[in-house]
């Protein structure tokens, strides 16, 4: 009896231990192709929220059976993010919705899709008929650079012995397809240059970028008999010599490079013909073209055969319908280009200043990430501005061009991530250094106002930038709704100014910046590092970043 | 994608307006739009 008892006493225990105690979870599911039926041997991958900032997350990985089906077991309860690839497949590349399990949860029919990526094929034939192999096929997509748009390369092969090639992991969209021949050499040459040369032809039949046929490259789908008839087309030639305008004009050694304006995978480069300076650029087709200095690997003392590593050039230059000589490409020292200026707060003294420009970590070691210019053609990376404790800056110019006032420095994000224990890689988004609630107001350069336009600075900066920030920013709170009506969490927001702001990179196009974990599904907004006028109008979507 | 007007211009069909002033605070409700439509929408652009 007594027996009886204490086994009755610990069954009792047991069972109120089980009740007590956190259950595992259990997932289960599918995935599937957009273009349909089931992926096999996928990978998928949950990923647990990791507990403390800097401790890595927990992971768990499975693949898919034949029929696309996937088991998690013994999962701990808790908040996940689910990543599915496959070689063929578009990898997901904005943060999926998370899944939260509950104590002892099964979860089942869980439905993951994946893209499918496309191929293109084709056949290269010279205008005789013949195969053109060892070519360069490039796929191209149209892409913007501070509101330029420009053709750039996405995907490329080599024509084989018979002409043929396939281009294939492309995702369905709209693309265009060129062949550059072999005998397109952008670069200096001795050999005489005919008038006439197998050019950069695009498919169907054009040489230029204007004539391109656009392709509509379905979800896994295959697009075949692309055959292009590399053209013959009249050509032209660049010549010029490089100038250190700061000695005089003579001429220094240094590397020239040159892209087309219109189509970024027409490029090449050069040295500089040491004994005079003199370049020649040969094989070009009618178009604009960007042409700048890049100094040589430095050697002893800072200087390459003479030349000083911080000199540095640009020019644009058209070609019509003849040759273009006697350019001269100046490299002046970079130092000639610095901006100087200052910054400060409406109705308020400097000492306000670091309050509102304290960036993401509210570090005064990081005052001098706020800011920096941002070359609109992305020729140069962020410059960042050197602010002094008055308030005044200083900013050096790579290259003379057009800037944008850019207040989302990568570089405080990156401290921002170290800080916080971020796993390193990943996509990267820049995130505002200015306070909420902080906006830049208005910008005057030379005593013109600037604001909402870019900066140019093509010919020197013969004046002084000034800022003028303002602690009365507008916010928007946004409610993310789905078609129900529901409120809807996980989703990024993006939100842009009406008419483009010219001003700012992305027309001021803003993203949110949504825990993936679980974002809130109300979020404020405080269009800081906008330039912004009063009585703007905004546009604001909730973008889905999974499929459905 | 976003860097291109075009695409924001066909995006604003979807989108919800609101206009600011110096603040402001304003709220608004924002439709979800899916990802297949962002992907069809796309497919469109030259």
């Amino acid at each position: 009896m007594r027996l009886f008892v204490l086994a009755l006493l610990l069954a009792s225990l047991a069972s109120a231990q089980s009740t007590d105690a956190p259950k595992n979870a259990r997932l289960e599911g599918q995935v599937l192709s957009t273009a349909g039926g089931p992926v096999k041997n996928a990978t998928l991958q949950l990923l647990g929220r990791a507990v403390q900032p800097g401790q890595s997350p927990a992971t768990y990985s499975q693949s898919t059976n034949n029929d696309g089906k996937f088991i998690f077991e013994s999962l701990p309860a808790g908040t996940y993010l689910l990543l599915a690839q496959k070689d063929g497949f578009a990898r997901n590349t904005t943060p999926p919705a998370p899944l939260t399990l509950s104590s002892g949860q099964e979860l089942k029919d869980l439905i993951v899709k994946l893209t499918p990526m496309g191929v293109i094929t084709g056949h290269v034939t010279d205008q005789d008929g013949d195969p053109v192999t060892s070519s360069q096929v490039r796929v191209l997509r149209f892409t913007y650079t501070g509101g330029h748009k420009q053709l750039s390369k996405v995907g490329g092969g080599i024509t084989d012995d018979q002409g043929n090639f396939r281009v294939f992991n492309l995702a369905p969209g709209l693309y265009y397809v060129n062949v550059i021949p072999r005998t397109t050499v952008v670069a200096l040459g001795t050999e005489p240059v005919g008038q006439e040369s197998y050019v950069t032809t695009y498919y169907s039949n054009s040489v230029n970028p204007s004539g391109a046929t656009a392709l509509n490259l379905s979800a896994g789908g295959e697009l075949r008999g692309i055959d292009i008839r590399v053209r013959k087309g009249r050509v032209y030639s660049i010549r010029g010599k490089t100038a250190d305008i700061a000695n005089g004009g003579v001429a220094v050694t240094a590397r020239v490079g040159l892209s087309s304006k219109e189509d970024s995978t027409i490029n090449g480069s050069q040295p500089a013909r040491p004994a005079d300076g003199t370049f020649e650029f040969r094989n070009l087709i009618p178009g604009t073209y960007v042409l700048q200095v890049r100094p040589l690997p430095q050697g002893a003392g800072g200087q390459a055969n003479g030349t000083p590593s911080d000199l540095i050039g640009r020019v644009e230059v058209t070609i019509k319908d003849s040759d273009v000589d006697g350019i001269v490409l100046p490299l002046m020292p970079a130092s000639a280009f610095d901006i100087t200026g200052s910054i400060s707060v409406e109705g308020g003294d400097f000492k306000e200043l670091a309050g509102l420009l304290r960036g993401p970590l509210n570090d005064p070691a990081l005052l001098s990430m706020v800011f920096g210019l941002r070359d609109v053609e992305g020729l140069s990376g962020l410059l960042n501005a050197k602010i002094t404790d008055d308030g005044s800056f200083r900013t050096p110019l790579v290259l003379s061009s057009t800037y944008f006032l850019d207040f989302t420095p990568l570089q405080a994000f990156f401290a921002a991530m170290a800080l916080a224990g971020a796993p390193q890689g990943g996509s990267v988004t820049p995130v505002p250094a200015l306070s909420q609630g902080v906006y830049v107001k208005s910008v005057r350069f030379a005593g013109q106002d600037v604001t909402n336009m870019s900066l140019d600075f093509s010919f020197g900066a013969n004046g002084a930038l000034q800022i003028v920030l303002s602690a009365k920013a507008a916010a928007v709170t946004t409610n993310a709704r789905d078609g129900q009506g529901h409120a809807h969490s996980a989703t990024r927001i993006a939100l842009w100014p009406k008419s483009p702001n010219q001003g700012s990179p992305m027309g001021g196009l803003r993203f949110s910046l949504a825990d993936p974990m679980g974002g809130p599904t109300s979020m404020v907004w405080h269009p800081a590092t906008i330039i912004w006028s009063h009585g703007k109008r905004w546009m604001a979507a909730c973008l889905r970043t999974r499929t459905s | 994608m976003f860097e291109n007007p075009d695409f924001l211009r066909l995006l604003e069909r979807d989108a919800s307006s609101v206009k600011l002033g110096e603040g402001a605070n304003e709220t608004v409700e924002v439709n979800l739009i899916s990802k297949e439509k962002i992907t069809a929408l796309m497919a469109t652009l030259p």
